[in-house]
């Protein structure tokens, strides 16, 4: 699949979890590996889109649905859904809009258990990165996102830690082994 | 809020046992102990020290909600609250943080590779509290003090100052989390919750510091610019 091609291109963000080809393997799929993000073809689902999309939410309230658009799809349809992608949207665009959908899900879950909770690995790849002296949008081009998306995990790094300095955050990598 | 306020009339021993805290300004309004029952308007009129002033920062440093109205503003001695400002700044420096160097320095020597990094951070540290307080007694405190004699200096302005005035909390704080949370259990746990108590308090302490420099001195400065002008 074309679509499957292109986010492994983006190796460093996403990761495909399965391709599911009916209805009931996507819900025993949204159980077993709780995915952060579906794309969907409304055509599949047609008028029950609706309910089908709220369905996915009762199942996983932190899953963000995002429509796989072939041919016009009317507004009532349409606002169900997270986000779109077209299919003459170009590469760049499709990236910025998942990374946005990642720091929407990050802000909600640092906001739902930010204290006491232990970095993601990802988290701990960008404080490493800090400490060795690498500017935010070095950071960015290294690991592939947008500079937006590295301050995001700059603030929720410090929400986790309770370190906001450069220096802080450098005795903090030290001491943890990180670097 | 008003009826919990403290007053000059009141017993300062009685403001004492409300905020245990509050004895730490007694030195720096130069007032010794030994004090008995009086009131404290009496024992700052025998130290010549202004007791509006006094009672308007303990109860900033007693009451988080607390801000003084327009005339207390007004009512304050412009002199009196530099004079203030400064000996605080000494305080902290030589002796609050003259004193949590030492506990650090401690601490550091038994933290291995990461000892000279907390050495350095708490040193980085004091550096940027010396130059904060250095940028105001060199520049905000002269040119308060010319407004204070009808002058108006040119080329300052207290906006100057609040566009300037950056925070000194982060690095602060960030001492008091790798103190606790990050250096390894085994290293000296008595000496660092002993430090810890001291930088939670100096922290407490700054942060009522920058309220009053926001809160009191600002609009004060703002009030005397506009009767120059």
């Amino acid at each position: 699949m074309g679509l499957e091609k292109l986010f492994s291109q983006h190796n460093n963000c996403i990761e495909i979890i399965k391709t599911v080809y009916s209805m009931e393997q996507l819900q025993d799929s949204i159980t077993a590996y709780k995915p952060d993000a579906i794309v969907l073809n409304p055509a599949h689902t047609g008028s029950s889109t609706p309910s089908f999309v709220n369905n996915i939410r009762k199942q996983n309230s932190n899953v963000s649905i995002i429509a796989l658009l072939y041919s016009y799809l009317e507004n009532d349809l349409l606002n169900c859904f997270d986000a779109t992608i077209g299919l003459y949207d170009n590469t760049s665009h499709i990236f910025e809009l998942i990374e946005s959908l990642e720091e929407k899900t990050g802000q909600e879950n640092s906001q739902n258990n930010s204290e006491g909770e232990e970095l993601s690995p990802r988290e701990i790849a960008i404080v490493a990165l800090v400490a060795k002296g690498h500017t935010n949008k070095e950071i960015a081009d290294m690991l592939n996102i947008s500079v937006h998306t590295v301050t995001t995990h700059r603030k929720n790094i410090s929400k986790k830690t309770g370190i906001k300095s450069i220096s802080g955050l450098t005795m903090y990598a030290m001491l943890n082994k990180l670097i | 809020m008003k009826d919990r306020e403290f007053t000059i009339n009141m017993k300062l021993s009685d403001l004492l046992i409300s905020n245990p805290q509050l004895i730490l300004m007694l030195p720096r309004f130069g007032i010794g102990l030994g004090f008995g029952d009086k009131r404290v308007v009496d024992i700052c009129k025998k130290h010549n020290v202004s007791a509006s002033l006094f009672i308007l920062i303990c109860n900033i440093y007693t009451f988080d909600e607390y801000t003084p109205s327009i005339d207390q503003i007004l009512d304050i001695d412009g002199n009196s609250l530099i004079k203030y400002l400064q000996t605080s700044h000494r305080y902290y420096l030589e002796k609050r943080l003259d004193h949590i160097g030492k506990h650090i320095e401690r601490i550091a020597a038994q933290c291995g590779d990461s000892g000279p990094l907390l050495i350095n951070f708490f040193s980085d540290y004091k550096n940027e509290v010396a130059s904060h307080f250095q940028k105001e007694e060199e520049c905000t405190f002269p040119y308060i003090s010319a407004l204070l004699e009808n002058k108006k200096p040119s080329g300052y302005s207290i906006d100057d100052y609040v566009k300037e005035h950056d925070n000194i909390e982060d690095k602060l704080n960030d001492l008091i989390n790798i103190i606790v949370k990050y250096l390894p259990e085994e290293i000296l746990p008595d000496e660092r919750i002993s430090v810890w108590f001291d930088l939670v308090q100096v922290a407490a302490d700054l942060n009522k510091h920058a309220k009053i420099e926001n809160s009191i001195l600002v609009p004060f400065v703002r009030i005397i610019e506009n009767k120059i002008r």
